[in-house]
């Protein structure tokens, strides 16, 4: 015989029961309903169940739904990827304040004399706001970025910091954002990193800030870039950097593709020798990456970013310095794609030996445009690099010299023990490839060279797409109106040639003919021709993009890139999961309809055949 | 731990093929602890917007995922509950750890206690009656301090409670797996979470008596 339960537990079962209909019928269950048998416990059920609505939260099955956090890339600095596009910078907000309020933010920023704002006003006569900016503008007195922060839209640091004038913001990191800078007296520019305000309050944000200021001080060496002061002006902690213009690895590649191995080698050495410096004198840089490693305009290699190094807890010159504790157990400082796997687990734990496996994943960027274990999810990746096999770079680049794979896979040991001791060693086998390759370390192209070739003629609207119409006989383009607006500020000019730089590898257009569809593409390396079967042409479509030209296969309809390396004067034939290198091949679809792709080097005497649809040279197999 | 019916027996499959040693059903049953580790510190850090500015977020997720790994290769569940008790714990452990590194003495959160709402500008902050560090609306811990404490209490529910919710709210299972996978009714599993919450909440008022 069942036992009569006890009150407490004939509640609790009428609130189960309440939730038990409740998900049954996905109607609220009303509590006379429930009680209506034990009408005499309906205010104590009334009770349970209100005190169960506040824990709700706990089943709130919402939580999924965010998809910012954790997800959520931080930007480094100068990372590519943070950099404002000469589009944005100059661009002024849509609406503008009234021209008193303008004139008075003006006069307050510091950034004009009130003598030089009044003589300029009277020029104008009764200009408005906006009138008066443009033309402050176009006299290179004030950015664009300066009449942002003036109207109020970026007015979270003043624009004169002591004798710094801001110009314009470059990027943005975990501390701070990194702004180009005047200084007034010395009319030179530099590299501003500001400390953020909100940060100010954060003790361990002000050490790691000063501490990244002393170890980047301690380092003088042609291959990283200089930290050239530190100080404090209006309340803003302020690192002085060397400006240093030109594109770190990451856009390189991604404008160019991956490198000719020559030139992935050369980078690899410049690289090694700044680190070199770096771990003699105790530092280890813990956040080696393609966007941290810049090439400046003469070529130079240059490493970035020192604001993970820390020093060594043993030995090293930077004394003081040395703040282990500052990286705790449960903050692990690094960037996944690049970072060792004794690095995961534990950053304090970072020798030598974890740059090398950086500089390793580096240059299988390089060389491959991806990163060594591209999983889906930062676990599967991380999970990769402690346990995956190692790729091998010539599997995917047969140009790529046996010693260069052989030190790939030492850099890339799983644990530090198996791995290249240090960079000295690194160079050394750099060295002995030097020798023995087929494709000898060739200098580092600085994005300079990519200017226009002399004769060639340079069509800007080249970025964006292209797009075949069945019988246009023209290419319609696409967003190239956007891609390039006028360089109408001083520091759109100072930064146009980045702009120039990623536009000319892809640098004209020679012609379009209707009836067989011939599509040359100039580069600075030569000619790629595409020459399309009418009957594709209602589909077609090429775009060409930061030195990639991007077609679909006409057969499934996938994305084929094709990229140029120009020292081996092949195409590199990328769809997904497959890659090719030639110089002719060949793109069909079930009806033998083709898009034929050839390539002729700038250098090569002899012009390059029409590839003979019927026997092609090589085909991409699906 | 993903949501769908076959779940629970998926789940048992990948096990078994674990303990044989593939190590791709491990990294499955990795990946999906890990996946809800990330949707549950979400949750925790989504009222302190410059906190994860600061927080190498990405970081502290790849740690955990690490410690999850370890723990993973050196116990071999055999059944669902099992798993979802062993990943449970180090979702618990990894998001304990993560709330005292901020609120402890040095972190950053330790200042932002009372300021929850203000700082995120989120207008939908409560207001009214106030239970320090818990939204008075909902009851929901807005502090990672009540966030630890919130773990904490599941640590001390009673076994039979802890496995439910845990199951549940760690796992990410519906009430129907959680039944399956721990061999109850879907109604004991009702009662159970029910007492757990209870349990939770009065611990959280505990802790963090009303001001009023």
């Amino acid at each position: 015989m069942t036992e009569p339960l006890e009150t407490d537990e004939r509640v609790e079962e009428l609130v189960v029961d309440w939730e038990e209909q409740w998900i049954a019928t996905g109607v609220e269950p009303s509590i006379e309903d429930l009680c209506a048998a034990s009408p005499e416990l309906m205010n104590e059920v009334r009770q349970a169940i209100e005190s169960l609505r506040g824990t709700g939260w706990m089943m709130d099955s919402s939580i999924e739904a965010s998809n910012d956090a954790l997800s959520l890339p931080r930007r480094r600095v100068p990372d590519a990827d943070s950099r404002d596009t000469d589009s944005q910078d100059t661009e002024l907000p849509a609406s503008l304040p009234t021209l008193a309020d303008f004139v008075a933010a003006l006069s307050d920023s510091g950034l004009m004399a009130d003598d030089e704002l009044d003589q300029e006003r009277r020029h104008l006569g009764s200009a408005d706001a906006r009138a008066l900016a443009e033309s402050l503008i176009r006299q290179e007195r004030l950015t664009a970025f300066q009449v942002r922060v003036l109207c109020g839209l970026k007015n979270d640091t003043p624009l004169v910091l002591g004798d710094y004038v801001l110009l314009d913001e470059l990027g943005e990191g975990g501390m701070g954002k990194v702004y180009r800078a005047r200084h007034r007296r010395l009319d030179t520019d530099v590299a501003l990193k500001v400390m953020s305000a909100s940060v100010l309050d954060n003790t361990d944000a002000v050490q790691r800030f000063e501490r990244e200021a002393r170890v980047a001080a301690s380092l003088n060496h042609p291959h990283i870039v200089r930290v050239q002061d530190a100080r404090e002006e209006s309340g803003r902690q302020l690192l002085v950097m060397e400006l240093v213009e030109g594109e770190n690895l990451s856009e390189l590649v991604k404008r160019r593709g991956p490198l000719p191995v020559g030139e992935s080698i050369e980078c690899l050495r410049q690289a090694a020798l700044g680190l070199q410096h770096a771990h003699e004198q105790g530092v280890i840089h813990r956040d080696i990456k393609p966007s941290n490693i810049l090439v400046d305009v003469s070529g130079r290699v240059r490493i970035l970013d020192m604001g993970l190094a820390r020093p060594q807890v043993q030995g090293g010159r930077v004394g003081d310095v040395t703040r282990p504790e500052l990286t705790t157990t449960g903050h692990v400082m690094g960037t996944i794609d690049f970072m060792a796997p004794e690095q995961g687990e534990d950053a304090r734990s970072a020798d030598e030996r974890s740059d090398i496996y950086s500089l390793g994943c580096t240059l299988y960027y390089l060389l491959t445009g991806s990163s060594v274990y591209p999983g889906a999810t930062p676990m599967q990746r991380l999970l990769a690099h402690h346990k995956a096999p190692i790729p091998s770079l010539r599997q995917l680049r047969p140009d790529v010299p046996e010693s260069l794979d052989a030190a790939f896979q030492k850099m890339l040991a799983k644990s530090p023990d198996e791995r290249l001791a240090s960079m000295t060693e690194l160079l050394e086998l750099l060295a002995s490839i030097d020798t023995e390759s087929s494709a000898p370390p060739s200098p580092v192209t600085p994005p300079a060279e990519t200017h226009e070739p002399e004769g060639t003629s340079v069509d800007e609207s080249l970025e964006g797409t292209v797009t075949f119409q069945r019988g246009a006989g023209k290419p319609q383009t696409a967003e190239a109106a956007e891609s390039f607006p006028p360089a109408s500020t001083g520091a759109a000019n100072r930064n146009r040639w980045l702009t120039v730089a990623a536009l000319l590898l892809i640098a004209g257009f020679a012609g379009l003919y209707a009836a067989g569809v011939i599509f040359n593409v100039r580069t600075s390396g030569g000619t790629l021709t595409l020459e399309c079967d009418p009957a594709l042409l209602a589909d077609a479509e090429i775009t060409i993009d930061g030195g990639k030209v991007t077609l679909n296969d006409p057969g499934d309809g996938k994305p084929v890139t094709i990229t140029v390396d120009k020292n081996s004067g092949e195409l590199e034939i990328t769809r997904p999961g497959f890659k090719l290198f030639a110089r002719e091949f060949r793109l069909a679809d079930d009806d033998d309809h083709s898009i034929c792709i050839t390539f002729e080097r700038a250098v090569d005497k002899q012009p390059t055949t029409v590839p003979n649809v019927d026997r092609p040279t090589d085909e991409l197999a699906r | 731990m993903s949501h769908s019916r076959s779940n629970t027996s998926e789940l048992q499959a990948l096990l078994s093929l674990a303990a044989e040693g593939d190590d791709r059903a491990r990294d499955e049953l990795i990946a999906r602890t890990a996946q809800r580790l990330l949707s549950l510190t979400r949750r925790m850090l989504r009222n302190y917007p410059r906190l994860r500015r600061w927080e190498e977020t990405n970081d502290v997720f790849q740690n955990a995922t690490l410690r999850l790994y370890r723990s993973l290769a050196d116990v071999r569940p055999e059944t669902p509950a099992q798993f979802f008790g062993l990943a449970a714990t180090q979702i618990r452990r990894s998001l304990l750890d993560l709330c005292r590194h901020h609120f402890g003495p040095q972190g950053e959160a330790g200042r932002h206690v009372s300021d929850v709402g203000i700082e995120s500008g989120d207008s939908a902050a409560p207001v009214g009656r106030v239970t320090a560090g818990i939204a008075a609306t909902e009851g929901k811990p807005e502090t990672l301090e009540c966030w630890a404490r919130f773990h904490e209490a599941v640590e001390q529910l009673a076994a039979d409670e802890r496995g439910v919710f845990e199951t549940v709210w760690y796992g990410g299972a519906t009430y129907e797996e959680a039944a399956e996978c721990l061999g109850i009714t879907k109604r004991t599993v009702i009662r159970r979470i029910q007492r757990a919450r209870r349990f939770i909440r009065d611990a959280l008022c505990d802790d963090f008596p009303s001001t009023e």
